[in-house]
């Protein structure tokens, strides 16, 4: 009787271990400004380049524009693009913020001549 | 079009973040900045506003072609400017002619964020709708904000008495229905001026219907082969600008100054004559333009600038199908103020106009209504 309850402990246990290392958050509970921009991100991101990068050369090719890059993608580029990139966390924390933007943004100095009139 | 507040502007939308692939690159990787602080000045430093303006070098790392198109794009490099300006013998090899054209004529060119994350920045800028990227330009706020009074003000009938232009009012047609062809707005492959466009719509792509016989009086042999469409078929005036001069004032700040617009329908000669415009009889449009254009910066700097005419080929873009000077035949024939006369002309333009000049003694004739 212990060793079939010993067992049934040590199976219960195995699923638990199994249930951890398969089973991860639903992609709709990880909030979108939690997820690091950078390099955690870079092979999703690379992969939806490479195809936005495909779509662009076939419209291209409907265009009929030729280029000598056009056939070509750097892929090096693109990815060093995503990877490279510092977090941006900073810039989205405040240009998405309406209430920080509006005590901040300031428009630049318009700089017009007296003499300047008409239409333009 | 209203102007954005300053915080509308830089408003980045949680759209953009979740739906928008251009987000997933980071904006550090478009725009540069510093990105361990949140100070505002200190997180700016060192960061590109309007990134488009190097497009080999931010959208032409993933969007190869198209930049590689920008290179020669007449909306980016104002090609239709420096035609023009060459033909009336502007020197793009003299250094003074290249200082006053940079001064006072590239400000309105257009760059890949103008038209598809910004508004025009000629306009103030300011991002169309929280960086979210548009594949088809916005109607009013980019083609419509940079070609405003000259052509969205005729499209949706913002000139007071000129009603809308049908393709609008009936079917809200968008720029991009009539002006298809994606090369023209992006490799540039026509150069030049926009009426060189080997590819830019005609009328008669979709009205193929209209030809002698198809039971409508006027579309005679006579009327369509000598009459661009828009002669019969523009709803009323249209804008005309005169007058440009430019210059640097007292505090170092460039100008330029033109005299008040005016609106005006007038007919004349075809200064465009070819193939693809057989006709005889056109509109024209005075555009914002004289001899002393760079007179601040030096003499003559335009001789020849009798070589095309002030008046200029025009598509107004407020077409209907029964206009004031198409109800009755004579609502054109003998009209005399329909037509360009020597009288509507000053004396020192009247050598640059005299190819769309029309004499008295061509202006067609009243005709009995009623006959055939």
């Amino acid at each position: 009787m212990k060793k079939t309850s010993f067992l049934w402990l040590l199976a219960v246990a195995a699923l638990i271990i199994v249930g951890i290392l398969v089973i991860r958050p639903p992609a709709w509970a990880t909030p979108v400004h939690a997820v690091p921009r950078a390099a955690s991100i870079a092979s999703e991101a690379d992969a939806h380049l490479s195809s936005n990068v495909k779509r662009e050369t076939s419209s291209s090719s409907h265009l009929g524009l030729t280029s000598g890059l056009g056939s070509s993608l750097d892929e090096t580029s693109v990815q060093s693009l995503v990877a490279d990139t510092p977090s941006s966390d900073n810039c989205i924390a405040c240009h998405t913020d309406k209430k920080k933007l509006k005590k901040l943004a300031k428009e630049p100095e318009e700089v017009k001549s007296e003499k300047a009139s008409g239409e333009g | 079009m209203p102007p954005l507040e300053v915080w509308q502007k830089v408003l980045v939308k949680d759209k953009f973040l979740e739906k928008d692939i251009h987000a997933d690159i980071g904006c550090i990787a478009c725009h540069g900045g510093q990105p361990d602080t949140d100070d505002k000045d200190a997180a700016h430093e060192g960061m590109v506003q309007k990134v488009g303006a190097n497009p080999a070098a931010t959208c032409g790392k993933c969007h190869v072609d198209y930049a590689q198109a920008a290179q020669t794009n007449i909306h980016r490099l104002q090609t239709g400017y420096q035609e023009v300006l060459a033909h009336r013998g502007g020197d793009f090899t003299d250094p003074t002619f290249v200082t006053a054209y940079s001064n006072h004529c590239t400000g309105c060119h257009a760059d890949c964020s103008d038209c598809h994350v910004s508004r025009p920045s000629a306009l103030g800028g300011g991002l169309l709708s929280g960086h979210l990227f548009k594949k088809t330009a916005s109607i009013w706020q980019t083609c419509g904000g940079c070609h405003s009074t000259r052509i969205a003000d005729d499209y949706k009938g913002g000139h007071e008495g000129i009603p809308p232009d049908i393709h609008w009012e009936k079917e809200g047609m968008l720029c991009s229905d009539c002006h298809t062809d994606d090369a023209a707005y992006h490799n540039g492959s026509h150069g030049g001026a926009r009426y060189d466009d080997p590819t830019a719509p005609t009328c008669i792509q979709c009205h193929e219907d209209v030809k002698p016989g198809d039971g409508i009086e006027q579309h005679d042999q006579e009327h369509l082969e000598k009459m661009a469409c828009q002669t019969c078929h523009a709803a009323g005036q249209y804008k005309s600008c005169f007058g440009c001069h430019t210059g640097i004032d007292d505090k170092g700040i460039k100008y330029f100054a033109s005299e008040p617009s005016q609106m005006t329908f007038k007919i004349g000669h075809n200064p465009l004559k070819s193939e693809r415009r057989p006709w005889e009889w056109v509109l024209l449009r005075h555009v914002p333009t004289n001899k002393d254009l760079f007179a601040y910066y030096g003499d003559n700097l335009l001789p020849g600038f009798d070589n095309l005419p002030t008046w200029k080929y025009t598509t107004p873009h407020n077409m209907r199908r029964i206009t004031p000077q198409n109800e009755t035949c004579n609502s054109c024939h003998g009209q005399d103020d329909l037509f360009l006369t020597e009288k509507d002309v000053t004396p020192e333009e009247r050598a640059a106009n005299t190819p769309v000049i029309v004499a008295p003694e061509d202006i067609p004739q009243p005709v009995e209504e009623g006959g055939s």
